[in-house]
């Protein structure tokens, strides 16, 4: 097979995804960061504020300081150093002036943003005899970019449909930073639309979405495509969620992130007696990691998943190595599928 | 003679209504400060319990604010959601300057409504109760010397706008 065939992804409006970043941050760094090459901006993955240190971004698998001029240096005595008021001001507007309004967010460490981005933030925490009560003296920022790659799974989509166009129990394998969930996503897409060309008509389908990275929900309204027939569990977490979903929602489809609990495992049985699919996914290099991890071994072992996709990133971010038949542990594919990345102006 | 007549008149008149606006100066404040502890009531209100955050509060809380204090608020709403890049206080300033340039409020009461500014929204729920309900304990303090020199000023410029007229009139005539 040719493995550049249908391939091509389309990144959605890369100039809008700065500038919406950009919005966040206070003036002073806005300026900065509006000076960096538009070139490294379309691949750039993080922004990164610590008090007290240069202003860094993260991009092309390496890190560079960004100097008062904007540009990518590699000596850190030029990179803009980060103040407090920095740090402080651009948290005004990732919260909304409202640090008040995001203290549940506080205590996972983390923001959505619109447009999916989150924001990772560390500080002085304080606890109280329930656990974290809330952070304070913020430290650091964690700018990560979202960038939604429609069609990601265009070419991996045959793999995972029977040919009565019924959807098979897939599991997603992948070391972090390998875009997992953004594989995840794509076919969450295309189950919920549906695709005419190979048969599948459009599923209901479930999402559970633990730690708010599938849908990139901002104020309970996912930022990224999902389909027409989705239906979101935000900040859920597993188990319940699935039931939940079970019970209220009819799906024939459930997805979510990273199983491995052991009460996952119920929600997951619970899930197969009611003839729903699933799809997720699990942190690992290859299929024989997951013989170590107990709960994933175990349904691995009973068949439960009828496809394997294996991640990693050699050569580009989301290289599929192998897709398993998990009946055979057979790997369909010959040889291993690239991402090739395109920019594109058309949409 | 008639004309002598209308003429005394309408300087009383004119003093009587000189008067009557200094004495309403201080009428007004009272009343400002009143509206502020209550529409800064409303503000806890929907931080505590609702978690809005502050320029969809603003927007909320102004619809049911008389007037004056409906400006700086939507002012305020404005210049944050067009995300310039001003912090919370720096808008909050700016709106006091726009709305409050000819208002009854006195200085200090505004330096009140401007020290609440730097701490809205930068600290947790707890916290942003506190601010509040120290803001408006200082509006009270403000209120009662308001109600003090309304009780003495009112009167007195009313009677000095109606007295000073007649003494022109008296004087002139």
């Amino acid at each position: 097979m040719n493995p550049m065939e249908s391939n091509f992804i389309k990144k959605a409006s890369n100039m809008d995804t700065h500038l919406q970043l950009e919005q966040y941050l206070c003036p002073e760094l806005r300026k900065i960061v509006g000076k960096i090459p538009e070139t490294f901006k379309t691949t750039m993955e993080e922004i990164r504020l610590r008090m007290n240190q240069p202003l860094m971004v993260y991009g092309n698998n390496q890190d560079y300081f960004v100097s008062p001029t904007g540009e990518l240096v590699k000596d850190r005595e030029r990179g803009f150093p980060v103040g407090r008021i920095n740090i402080e001001n651009t948290l005004q507007f990732i919260s909304n002036y409202s640090i008040y309004a995001v203290e549940e967010e506080l205590k996972r460490g983390y923001i959505t943003i619109t447009g999916g981005h989150r924001v990772g933030i560390v500080g002085r925490v304080v606890t109280d005899d329930k656990g974290i009560k809330t952070m304070r003296d913020f430290s650091g920022l964690n700018i990560r970019v979202s960038r939604e790659k429609k069609g990601v799974a265009n070419s991996v989509m045959k793999y995972l449909i029977n040919e009565r166009g019924d959807f098979y129990n897939t599991l997603i394998v992948s070391p972090p930073q390998c875009g997992k969930t953004t594989l995840l996503r794509d076919i969450i897409r295309h189950i919920s639309n549906g695709m005419p060309a190979l048969g599948l008509r459009g599923l209901k389908i479930g999402v559970v979405d633990e730690r708010s990275e599938i849908g990139g929900s901002f104020q309970g309204v996912p930022q990224n495509d999902l389909g027409v027939r989705t239906d979101l569990l935000d900040g859920c977490p597993k188990a319940a969620g699935m039931m939940m979903l079970i019970r209220a929602m009819s799906p024939e489809v459930i997805a979510t992130d990273e199983v491995g609990k052991q009460e996952d495992n119920m929600a997951i049985e619970e899930a197969l007696m009611a003839g729903i699919r699933l799809i997720t996914t699990v942190h690992g290099n290859s299929v024989e990691d997951l013989y170590h991890k107990k709960i994933i071994c175990n349904l691995v072992k009973d068949k439960i998943f009828q496809r394997i996709i294996v991640l990693s990133n050699k050569g580009d971010v989301g290289t599929i190595e192998g897709i398993y038949d998990g009946n055979t542990m057979k790997n369909l594919i010959m040889s291993p599928i690239r991402n090739r990345v395109v920019r594109s102006n058309d949409h | 003679m008639i004309i002598k007549i209308i003429f005394s008149i309408v300087i009383v008149f004119v003093s009587t209504i000189i008067g009557e606006i200094y004495a309403n100066g201080y009428r007004q404040r009272t009343k400002m400060i009143s509206q502020l502890i209550s529409t800064l009531q409303m503000l806890e209100t929907e931080i505590v319990y609702a978690s809005t955050p502050l320029p969809f509060l603003m927007q909320k809380v102004s619809r049911r604010s008389p007037p004056e204090i409906a400006n700086l608020l939507e002012t305020t709403s404005e210049i944050l959601l067009r995300k310039e890049g001003y912090t919370f206080s720096e808008a909050w300033q700016k709106g006091i300057e726009l709305s409050h340039k000819n208002s009854a409020l006195y200085k200090e009461d505004l330096a009140l409504l401007i020290n609440l500014g730097n701490n809205l929204g930068n600290s947790d729920r707890d916290n942003q109760m506190k601010h509040i309900q120290l803001a408006m304990e200082e509006l009270r303090r403000n209120y009662d010397e308001a109600i003090h020199l309304q009780n003495k000023n009112v009167k007195l410029y009313k009677s000095m706008g109606l007295l000073g007229g007649l003494a022109i009139v008296i004087i002139l005539f």
